[in-house]
């Protein structure tokens, strides 16, 4: 330690710089091993004929050692591509082919997300995933406490405003605004309590709908229904029974999007 | 010149930083000498599965190092395309955390458990949306444009500055085109076999049917859900109550806002309760 201390005051500050930086690329200490923008700038030769996205990336990464990691499969199955030129180049293009953007990890390896420039490109839904992301917005929309029951919410607000001193009232009545701050610390709970039920309770109810819906959707049934016989139209139905075994059904309205942006009908 | 003291303390820090990358990412915990973990993730792994799934890729991790690699339930049936070789275990996975918005845990030695990323924010109404846009997959928010969730919250997304929610090219148009597209797909298939009035059991639907039936169950809700809880940070009367502008609309309304001015454009944004 002493030695060190004695070797710190008489390097330059460069030098010890140069050292630590060394240290951090050093592959075996750090345990990565980050390509070089030059390994971006190597040759790649593609002659792709009606290739998946994964058979190109594998004739890429044969030929440059490249690590690619992608999310998910592109709704296009397979395109022809013929390409001669640096590696960073080859990437914008298959990446480009399939709709997909990429950027590189800290640890170097290439990763590609789907950009969603094709209308009809979608991210990918598992069914635990949905259940666990509706659980996790529920979660996150009871991360604060309010009342559960709107119309409460809204008669709390009434008997609030018949408390405002007559000064607010008058300023309120004459067009002027009353600030938060302004009032006293029992009417701003209220309040904060009335705009939290107005603000996250709609969400709230619609997802912790939507967790037995999505937790029962193995055991659910889709049914028509006649609606009316000439023409003959029909109503369809998503029904399920929860753990207690009560029959669940809600309408599922069969629409069109038409060609034109924003043309929705229903048949 | 500099002081000695500060030349060594900057020195230390240099090097410090220098050996931040042999403990991984700074979310995991640091490991012991004699813990085997630490060296299993530095053993180099071969993943050239081409399209698979999480559960197949941390089955062929697994093996290649000794690790028990594991992914929440949620994440196993989620499909990649996997390319990668020669690389050390701990980047193969940090890779999969950077791809997805993840992260990885040792839970015992020689264990790994990957799970998606919790925001560690406080019990506060701000929090509230970013929570909700941390719980959506990181696809599912770059196809709904809904922003990446920061635990940095002066980098705040302004309620006031977006469009409304039925303007078309908006955000809500997206997902209404979404579930049109798969209510209508899936409905157009099965009509023959449900004009016979027997319900069909979702375990009767191909993969590609059942897929759609998802999509319409959750483009349903994202379509009903609130445009400005999917997209922005909370009002600034949300999130303080002493920022909101009470107003008296119509005599009989208490309108409870945040209004934003700035030169030129005057907008507000809030909630109206029937008062008298």
């Amino acid at each position: 330690m002493i030695l060190f201390c004695w070797w710190l005051k008489k390097c330059s500050i460069l030098t010890i710089r140069s050292l630590c930086l060394g240290l951090i690329s050093c592959p075996v200490l750090g345990q990565v091993t980050v390509p070089s923008p030059k390994a971006f700038e190597q040759k790649v030769q593609l002659q792709a004929v009606k290739m998946s996205l994964d058979d190109m990336l594998e004739v890429v990464t044969k030929q440059t050692q490249v690590s690619i990691l992608v999310d998910d499969e592109p709704i296009l199955e397979n395109t022809s591509l013929t390409f001669d030129g640096s590696l960073h180049d080859t990437l914008d293009k298959v990446a480009d082919s399939f709709d997909y953007t990429w950027r590189v990890s800290r640890a170097g390896v290439v990763l590609m997300s789907k950009r969603f420039k094709n209308p009809n490109e979608r991210p990918q839904m598992n069914m635990p995933e949905m259940r666990d992301m509706a659980r996790e917005i529920v979660r996150a929309l009871t991360l604060v406490d309010y009342i559960r029951d709107e119309a409460q919410a809204n008669e709390a607000v009434r008997r609030l405003f018949q408390s405002l001193t007559p000064a607010q009232h008058n300023a309120l009545e004459s067009g002027a605004r009353v600030y938060g701050a302004e009032l006293q610390p029992e009417q701003r709970a209220t309040l904060q309590q009335a705009i939290f039920t107005r603000t996250f309770l709609p969400a709230l109810k619609l997802w912790e709908d939507a967790i037995p819906r999505l937790e029962n959707l193995q055991h659910s049934t889709l049914l028509a229904r006649p609606r009316t016989p000439t023409p003959p139209t029909h109503d369809y139905f998503y029904r399920y029974r929860d753990a207690d075994g009560k029959l669940h059904s809600f309408e599922i309205q069969h629409m069109v999007y038409g060609d034109n942006d924003g043309e929705v009908r229903t048949p | 010149m500099i002081p000695t003291i500060v030349r060594t303390l900057l020195c230390f820090c240099l090097a410090a930083s220098a050996a931040l990358p042999l403990f991984g990412q700074d979310s995991h915990p640091a490991f012991t000498d004699k813990d085997p973990t630490r060296t299993n993730l530095s053993k180099m792994v071969h993943l050239n599965l081409g399209a698979t799934t999480v559960s197949a890729i941390l089955a062929a991790l697994s093996a290649q190092t000794g690790l028990t690699v594991k992914a929440a339930d949620y994440l196993r049936e989620r499909t990649l395309i996997v390319r990668m070789d020669n690389l050390s275990a701990s980047s193969a996975l940090d890779a999969l955390n950077e791809l997805n918005d993840w992260t990885w845990y040792r839970t015992n030695p020689n264990q790994i458990l990957i799970t998606r990323r919790r925001l560690r924010l406080d019990v506060a109404a701000a929090s509230v949306p970013r929570m909700l846009h941390a719980a959506i997959p990181r696809d599912v928010r770059t196809f709904l444009n809904i922003p990446t969730p920061s635990e940095d919250m002066s980098n705040y997304v302004n309620p006031l500055t977006i469009s409304g929610p039925h303007i078309p090219g908006g955000n809500q148009q997206k997902i209404y085109k979404a579930l049109a597209i798969d209510k209508s797909a899936m409905l157009t298939s099965l009509t023959p076999q449900l004009l016979t009035g027997e319900p069909i059991p979702y375990t009767k639907l191909d993969a590609k049917q059942r897929k759609q039936l998802l999509g319409s169950l959750v483009y349903d809700i994202l379509w009903q859900t609130d445009d400005r809880l999917l997209h922005t940070d909370a009002l600034p009367h949300v999130a303080d109550i002493n920022s909101a502008v009470l107003a008296l609309h119509g005599a009989t309304t208490l309108f409870v806002g945040s209004e934003n001015i700035s030169p030129g454009i005057k907008s507000s944004a809030g909630l109206g309760f029937q008062v008298r």
